[in-house]
């Protein structure tokens, strides 16, 4: 049922065009691979899909280093100047995160590459998958790091079949990053998700969202965030410049989480409060939307697991632990007991802005991730806790948040600049 | 609300200045409503950064009561702020906001100091007016709007890049001439 070659195996099942086996002939010869040296020959397999041959075989790091070609083109005639695939991404988590793995000898599989001496034949291994897994072998061969990689070869591709193939390795469903932060929560321990259906943020037996829930099921991040300013705040001096912080997404774990995660005494009662405190306002919050006739919208009824709002508000809550401030985190705490409207009020909080610097497009208090927004919002819940005569969240209380964080930073600049004298 | 009262101002002019088959008192009427809303939207503009600079604390007392046109007063042995208005020029208080917020402003070089005071003069000249016709030509009306609003809205960036950290917004910083 087969036919051989010198150095491959062809089913008989295929019949491959004489300048394939011409050209994977020439290949084996040119590139020792770990399967010939093992004095194995090489299955040529055929992609029924794009019509294209190959052969799978595994080279060393160095070998790839020295003959690929990253900027793989898709007619050398027409544009050989012209890379086909995308522009790297060194800056990118995942990608430091590949470069690391090389380093540690990590073995990649399934690079996909053309065999093709039309050009540039001194680097004839054109690369159409895989680039920043080569850049990253590439970096740890300098620092002798000299591995197998696994390798799709394929000869002699047309046009059409080269645009297919790299198409096809360029096309990727993206996990959230929500799912990413999980399942790393997962490899950690059930600490923070046990802690969560405790405090009544998950229903028992309840996992975090994988993704923004419009059923307002909080997810890793939130969790996440919730506890790293709970304590920062905590930490804090009232009289400091207070700037509280979403925690990073996605690959890589936040590193201030972390680092908190091990010092977590997860059965402290005052951390059980503010968890069932919280749990309680943004049930509040969307109990309260959901009765509405008007202005009902999702945005308003998870304003109280928007990352900004959370930040904001558990950093609020660390800030008054301390047994002289019980009244003030009382208040607090009592937003969400508010007799009438939402506890966060999100329609004031939509309508703020500084009209002299806030664009047009701007969503409002507490609906973007940025510093600016998370002081202004810790400010809200500040004043609102230690400041303001009634209970509750309105436009006036809004506007003074906004103005009174500008005033924090001025403050804050002049304190750096007379530091520098 | 400044903000309103600065596109006001700035739209009365555009209609006074593109309207070129309006006569003479109609274009005046424009004028001047826009020298008003100007002087307005500069006002409200500086009460607000009174507002935000009230709650520092890196500024004294003084200095907040002369921004809110409070009066200070004595109390014991402490100069307080109290309730009573005192109310301050609005030259002296954009004087005082850019001297202490603006890195290098330049009150004798910088046009836009000038160019400021021109139109206050004429707001006041307006207000407190003793003759019975306006006989301000169109062309120095035109001149001094135009310059004069530019003006305000120039010192609105500096003093927001001062104290705020960032311009004006481009949809407002948009409306000069």
């Amino acid at each position: 049922m087969k036919c051989n070659t010198k150095n491959l195996i062809i089913s008989k099942l295929l019949h491959p065009e004489s300048s394939v086996i011409k050209k994977a002939e020439s290949f084996l010869e040119e590139f020792s691979s770990f399967e010939s040296e093992c004095s194995l020959k090489h299955l040529l397999f055929y992609d029924k899909r794009s019509k294209a041959y190959y052969l799978i075989c595994h080279i060393k790091g160095e070998c790839l280093k020295l003959k690929t070609d990253l900027e793989a083109v898709l007619d050398p005639e027409e544009s050989e100047e012209y890379k086909l695939n995308r522009g790297f991404y060194i800056d990118n988590l995942a990608y430091k995160i590949m470069k690391e793995d090389a380093l540690l000898g990590r073995s990649f599989e399934d690079l996909v590459i053309e065999y093709d001496k039309h050009y540039r034949p001194e680097i004839p291994l054109k690369v159409f998958g895989g680039q920043h897994r080569i850049k990253a072998i590439s970096e740890a061969v300098k620092k002798k790091i000299n591995v197998y990689h696994g390798v799709r070869i394929y000869f002699d591709l047309s046009l059409e079949q080269k645009f297919n193939i790299a198409l096809v390795n360029n096309t990727s469903i993206a996990v959230s990053n929500d799912l990413l932060d999980r399942m790393q929560e997962e490899l950690l321990g059930v600490n923070l998700r046990n802690w969560c259906q405790e405090v009544g943020l998950l229903k028992g037996n309840q996992n975090f969202a994988d993704k923004r829930s419009p059923e307002g099921i909080p997810t890793v991040r939130i969790a996440r965030t919730l506890l790293v300013n709970f304590f920062m705040g905590k930490n804090a001096k009232e009289d400091q410049f207070h700037s509280p912080i979403v925690c990073t997404s996605g690959i890589g774990t936040d590193k201030k989480y972390v680092k908190l995660r091990d010092t977590i005494n997860w059965k402290d009662n005052k951390l059980k409060e503010m968890g069932e405190q919280f749990a309680l306002l943004h049930k509040m919050q969307r109990q309260r939307i959901s009765e509405r006739k008007k202005d009902n919208f999702l945005e308003f009824m998870n304003k109280a697991i928007h990352p900004c709002v959370v930040a904001s508000w558990a950093y609020t809550a660390g800030l008054f632990q301390r047994k002289s401030k019980l009244k003030i985190l009382k208040k607090h705490y009592d937003l969400s007991r508010i007799g009438q409207g939402d506890p966060l009020n999100a329609t004031a909080l939509l309508k703020a802005r500084d009209n002299a610097i806030d664009p047009d497009n701007y969503r409002g208090l507490g609906a973007r991730i940025n510093n600016t927004e998370l002081g202004r919002m810790f400010y809200l819940f500040y004043l609102h806790a230690s400041k303001a005569t009634n209970l509750g969240i309105n436009s006036k209380l809004a506007d003074s948040a906004i103005k009174y964080y500008i005033a924090q930073k001025a403050d804050k600049a002049a304190k750096k600049a007379i530091k520098r004298i | 609300m400044y903000d309103e009262y600065l596109r006001d101002s700035y739209d009365f002019a555009m209609d006074a200045i593109s309207n070129k088959n309006w006569n003479e008192k109609l274009k005046q009427r424009y004028f001047r409503v826009s020298i008003f809303c100007g002087m307005a939207a500069i006002e409200a503009f500086v009460n607000n950064i009174a507002d935000i600079l009230s709650y520092t604390k890196m500024m004294c007392e003084n200095e907040k009561a002369f921004l809110l046109d409070k009066k200070m007063i004595l109390e014991n042995d402490k100069f307080i702020i109290s309730e009573q208005n005192e109310f301050h020029k609005i030259e002296d208080k954009i004087k005082f906001l850019l001297s202490k917020y603006v890195k290098d402003f330049d009150f004798g070089c910088n046009r836009c100091w000038s160019d400021f005071i021109s139109l206050k003069r004429k707001r006041d000249f307006l207000i407190h007016s003793r003759s019975e016709e306006d006989d301000t030509k169109i062309i120095d009306y035109e001149s001094i709007v135009k310059n004069g609003i530019t003006s305000i809205n120039k010192i609105m960036d500096y003093l927001c890049l001062g104290i705020k950290n960032k311009k004006l917004r481009t949809q407002i910083r948009d409306l000069r001439f």
